[in-house]
C-alpha cells in the first residue's frame, strides 16, 4: 500500500504499433510543483492522462495518496484537478452556467455551489462578466474558466497538461501565480514547453524522452550537472586572433567560437585568472565567465544524450 | 463528505437540456406543418390528378392518421438518429468529453443522460406534431379514435427508442459526427424501407418496427402487441448494452476519433 502524492510504476502504453510510454516510474511525494518536459510526442500528454485516469495504461500503475488509478475508482478522481491541453468548452453556456455545470458535475451540492463558484472565480481573477456567452471568450478567458472549472472541487493534485502554452505574458504570469500559490499545499504536476517557466517554477523537473523517463532533478542540480567547467569570453575585435593564442597556451585547449563567444576551458580552475590577466596584456576583453548553458541547450543536451 | 454530495448527474441532465430545448419548438412546428401537408395532399391530390381518383379509397380519418405516422414512422426516425449523432461523436469532436470524463459520472449515466433527453425532446415533439395532426383530421376529414391513435404514438415511442438506441451506439464508434448521422440515418432507412414492404398476413403480426402504423388500420390482439412492445422494449435494451460496454471499454476514453 503506497501513502501520499503521486507513485508511477513501470508505466507503459501503446497506440497500436506506436509505444507512447516505455517503463516511466516516478515519485511525487510532497507538496509543491513539478514540471514534466520534453519534445514533441515525448509522452507527456500519454504520461499525464494516465495519471488522471483518461487513459488505460497497458501495463504497469498509477496510483494516487495509495489508491489504485483505474476509470472507474471515482474516489481517486475526485482527488485529482486534470486541465487537459486542448480542452473545447461547452460553447453555448455562459461563463456562470459553465461553472455551475461544472460544479454540478464534481458533485458539489446546490446550496453550496453558488458560494463556491464565486470563490474560485474571485480566486482565479476571473473579471469578466458572468452573464458571457463561452463563444465570445478570447484564448486566455478561456484558460482561465477553465482553470477554474479544475478547483470547483477542491482537489488534492492538480496535473496541468500546457497550462501555459498559448497565452500572452500577463495571463501566462497570472496563471504562474495562481498555480504557485496552489502548490503551496497541495501537488502540482504540469508540463509546458517553455523551459523558462519549469525552470523558474518546479521544485523538481521530469524530463522525458521517446517515453523514457531520462532526468530527474532539481533544476539547480540538472544545470551545475550540465556545466562543463569552459568559460566564455568576447572581444570587439580579434577573437580569431585570441582563439589562436589561446590554442597555444599551455593546460588550455579552445572550444570554439559560438555566436561571438570564445569557449575554452583550463586544466584547472585556479588558473583562469592567469590565463585572463596574459590575454588582458595583448587584447581588450569586452565580457568573460563561467560558460553556463541557456535553458534550450540544456534541453537539447538531455535529450540528445538520452 | 461524500453524503452531502449531489448527484453528478443532474448537471449533466442540466447541460444536456439547454443544449437542445431549443429543438423542440422546431420539430414540434414541423411536424405539425408536416401533418397537415399529408392530410392536405391526400385530400386534394384526387382533385389535382383525375387520373388517380378511380385508383385511391375513400380517405378515412383512419387512412389520414395512418398515412401521416407512416411518414414520421421514417422521418422522425431518421431526425432523432441524426440528433443522436452529435451525443458522443460530437463531444469528441468538439473536445468536450474530457469535461465530462474527468468528473465522477459513471458511463452508464452518461449514455443514458445522452440518450433520454433527445429521446424526450423528439418525443415531446412527435406529440405535439400528432396532436396537430389529430386536430386537422378531425376538422377536415372526420372524427379520429383517439384510443387506437395514442396506442399507436406509445408503440412508435417504443421504436423510436430502438432507433435512438442505435443512434447512440453508431455515435459511441463513429469517427465523427457526420458519419455517426450519416449511418445511423442510413440504418433506420433500410429497416424502414424494409418492414414497410412486409406487409403479408403472415408476418404483419411480427413486423414491430410498423406496429405503430399498422395499429391504426387493423386489429391486433393485445397479446401481439404486447410481444410486440417487449420485443422493442428488449432490443433497445440490447443496443443501449452494447454502447455502455464499449464506452466503458475503451482503453481511450477521450480520443478524439478512432
Amino acid at each position: 500500500m503506497k501513502n501520499h502524492g503521486i507513485e508511477i510504476e513501470n508505466l507503459q502504453k501503446s497506440f497500436q504499433d506506436i509505444q507512447a510510454l516505455k517503463g516511466v516510474t516516478l515519485k511525487i511525494e510532497k507538496t509543491g510543483l513539478y514540471g514534466l518536459i520534453g519534445p514533441n510526442g515525448a509522452g507527456k500528454t500519454t504520461l499525464l492522462k494516465c495519471v488522471s485516469s483518461l487513459l488505460v495504461p497497458t501495463s504497469g500503475e498509477v496510483y494516487i495518496n495509495g489508491n489504485l488509478v483505474k476509470p472507474k475508482n471515482f474516489a481517486v478522481r475526485r482527488k485529482i484537478g486534470f486541465l487537459p491541453e486542448d480542452s473545447g468548452l461547452y460553447e453555448k453556456l455562459t461563463a456562470k452556467q459553465f461553472l455551475h455545470i461544472m460544479a454540478g458535475m464534481h458533485g458539489i451540492p446546490k446550496e453550496e455551489r453558488k458560494n463556491k463558484v464565486k470563490e474560485v472565480v474571485e480566486f482565479v481573477g476571473i473579471n469578466y462578466p458572468p452573464s458571457k456567452i463561452v463563444k465570445y471568450l478570447s484564448t486566455g478567458q478561456r484558460r482561465l474558466l477553465l482553470f477554474a472549472s479544475i478547483l470547483l472541487h477542491d482537489p488534492e493534485i492538480l496535473i496541468l497538461d500546457e497550462s501555459l502554452s498559448g497565452l500572452d505574458p500577463i495571463n501566462r504570469e497570472h496563471i504562474t501565480k495562481l498555480m504557485r500559490e496552489l502548490a503551496k499545499d497541495r501537488i502540482v504536476l504540469f508540463s509546458s514547453h517553455i523551459l523558462a517557466d519549469i525552470w523558474r517554477l518546479c521544485e523538481k523537473i521530469f524530463v522525458i524522452n521517446q517515453g523514457e523517463l531520462i532526468v530527474e532533478d532539481q533544476p539547480e542540480n540538472i544545470l551545475s550537472k550540465m556545466s562543463d567547467d569552459s568559460y566564455f569570453l568576447t572581444v570587439k575585435m580579434g577573437l580569431e586572433a585570441i582563439k589562436e593564442y589561446l590554442e597555444n597556451y599551455p593546460k588550455v585547449s579552445v572550444i570554439g567560437i559560438q555566436n561571438d563567444k570564445l569557449l575554452f576551458k583550463t586544466e584547472n580552475k585556479d588558473l583562469i585568472s592567469e590565463v585572463i590577466k596574459d590575454i588582458m596584456k595583448d587584447f581588450e576583453i569586452v565580457s568573460f565567465g563561467p560558460n553556463i548553458p541557456d535553458l534550450d541547450q540544456i534541453f537539447t543536451r538531455m535529450v540528445t544524450a538520452s | 463528505m461524500n453524503s452531502s454530495k449531489t448527484n453528478p448527474v443532474y448537471a449533466l441532465i442540466k447541460k444536456e437540456w439547454i443544449y437542445n430545448r431549443g429543438r423542440i419548438l422546431p420539430l414540434s412546428i414541423g411536424l405539425a406543418i408536416f401533418g397537415a401537408l399529408t392530410i392536405g395532399m391526400l385530400m386534394i391530390l384526387p382533385d389535382i390528378i383525375p387520373m388517380i381518383e378511380g385508383l385511391m379509397p375513400e380517405l378515412t380519418p383512419e387512412m389520414a392518421i395512418q398515412s401521416y405516422m407512416s411518414n414520421v414512422n421514417s422521418i422522425v426516425s431518421i431526425l432523432a438518429v441524426i440528433l443522436c449523432a452529435d451525443a458522443i461523436a460530437g463531444e469528441r469532436e468538439k473536445n468536450t468529453l474530457v469535461l465530462i470524463r474527468t468528473k465522477t459520472i459513471p458511463v452508464y449515466s452518461i449514455i443514458l443522460t445522452k440518450l433520454f433527453a433527445r429521446y424526450i425532446i423528439i418525443l415531446i415533439g412527435t406529440i405535439i406534431g400528432t396532436l396537430f395532426a389529430y386536430f386537422i383530421t378531425s376538422l377536415l376529414v372526420g372524427p379520429v379514435e383517439i384510443v387506437s391513435l395514442l396506442l399507436s404514438l406509445a408503440v412508435y415511442a417504443l421504436i423510436l427508442f430502438v432507433y435512438m438506441s442505435i443512434g447512440i451506439l453508431i455515435s459511441t464508434i463513429a469517427k465523427s459526427q457526420i458519419s455517426a448521422g450519416a449511418i445511423s440515418a442510413g440504418i433506420v432507412l433500410v429497416i424502414s424501407l424494409v418492414t414497410s414492404f412486409l406487409a403479408f398476413d403472415s408476418i404483419i403480426n411480427y413486423n414491430a418496427f410498423q406496429l405503430s402504423t399498422n395499429l391504426l388500420l387493423r386489429d391486433f390482439t393485445p397479446l401481439v402487441i404486447a410481444l410486440n412492445c417487449v420485443v422493442l422494449f428488449i432490443l433497445g435494451c440490447v443496443f443501449i448494452t452494447i454502447t455502455i460496454i464499449l464506452f466503458e471499454s475503451e482503453k481511450e476514453p477521450v480520443r478524439k476519433n478512432i
